[in-house]
């Protein structure tokens, strides 16, 4: 009887295949980044030498705010929230960051 | 190396897809009536999707042969996988649907709970010796790995955004950072979808479970009462 239910699976996958919508993934425009997700950063905004590396910022970034080292206020010091976070906020699909802070 | 890790897993994830579609395609041809309503005799159309339901939903079949604490983490692991499959349909769609977004929290602790049932499903498995415990293994070692993901060890999840949706869409990108947990996550999951087919399958064509009259495969042999006779008759 199970089984019968494995015919969703390829079922789902097709679908998804059908209805996934081909984007440019968020870049920085100055590295490359195209399209309606490339992240514009301010001329001459460099970044400051606790930022690096970039990388670990980038996937950890949360956790230094959650854990109170960062706050979200700071961040946007140099990140423009629509022109820069919510770019990648909104392509892996979590909350937005809002521009007026609490 | 990322980019050849990328080429390696573009190429078994259209792999693993491949052994699924011919893996279902072979369950309807090899096994028809278990999926067909028009078999004269069989369940009704509307009874074949509530059966379904059932055992999907809430585990029907482990309840019937193994017992109720097994059917209860059964279930719990049903309902957990499907609130993990849900969060992770993020990676597959742009942009993110609200109905998406609503479910990700309630997927981060489906997530947490997923590996409680599975130990314990797995365990018994292993015991017990049955068909299908390689697909629990499978399934816990991806939902730790997850776990790792989310806690410890995160990964560049715009990367890996990336290079899901061009194997979904047939235009795949190479990964830029090969992060070694979501590898191996990623490996589970494509080795789920090749084993979880192959043990339906196995399970299916051994047991038989819904084939209404099953022809014996070997005839015993009964001894003659009078074996002198057929030796006259063949003289």
């Amino acid at each position: 009887m199970r089984f019968r239910a494995m015919l969703i699976l390829p079922v789902c996958l097709l679908t998804l295949a059908a209805c996934a919508e081909r984007v440019d993934k968020p870049k920085l425009e100055s590295r490359g980044g195209t399209g309606p997700l490339a992240i514009k950063m301010k001329r001459g905004t460099a970044a400051p030498e606790y930022h690096f590396p970039r990388e670990y910022w980038r996937t950890h970034h949360m956790d230094l705010i959650a854990k109170g080292d960062f706050e979200k206020r700071e961040c946007v010091i140099c990140h423009d929230t629509e022109a820069s976070c919510n770019k990648c906020h909104l392509y892996v699909g979590v909350p937005k960051v809002c521009t007026i802070m609490d | 190396m990322a980019g050849f890790l990328s080429l390696f897993y573009i190429f078994f994830s259209y792999l693993a897809f491949f052994v699924l579609a011919a893996g279902t395609f072979y369950l309807f041809i090899r096994v028809p009536h278990a999926i067909s309503a028009s078999v004269p005799g069989g369940p009704g159309r509307f009874k074949l999707l509530v059966n379904l339901a059932g055992d999907v939903l809430f585990a029907r079949g482990t309840l019937k042969n193994e017992g109720k604490l097994l059917w209860f983490f059964e279930t719990v692991f049903h309902w957990a996988f499907f609130l993990v499959v849900l969060r992770h349909m993020r990676y597959f769609f742009y942009p993110v649907r609200g109905v998406i977004l609503g479910f990700q929290d309630s997927g981060i602790i489906a997530g947490y709970v997923l590996p409680v049932p599975l130990i314990m499903l797995a365990a018994v498995r292993l015991a017990r010796k049955t068909p299908g415990r390689i697909v629990y293994l499978l399934f816990l070692l991806a939902s730790l790995s997850g776990i790792l993901m989310t806690s410890l060890a995160r990964p560049d999840l715009v990367d890996i955004k990336a290079f899901v949706l061009g194997l979904i869409t047939l235009r795949p990108v190479l990964l830029e950072r090969a992060d070694p947990v979501f590898l191996f996550h990623f490996s589970m999951v494509l080795l789920l979808l090749v084993a979880v087919p192959l043990a339906m399958a196995r399970r299916a064509l051994n047991t038989q479970e819904d084939v209404p009259f099953k022809k014996p495969s070997s005839i015993p042999e009964i001894a003659p009462q009078n074996p002198g006779i057929l030796e006259k008759e063949e003289t």
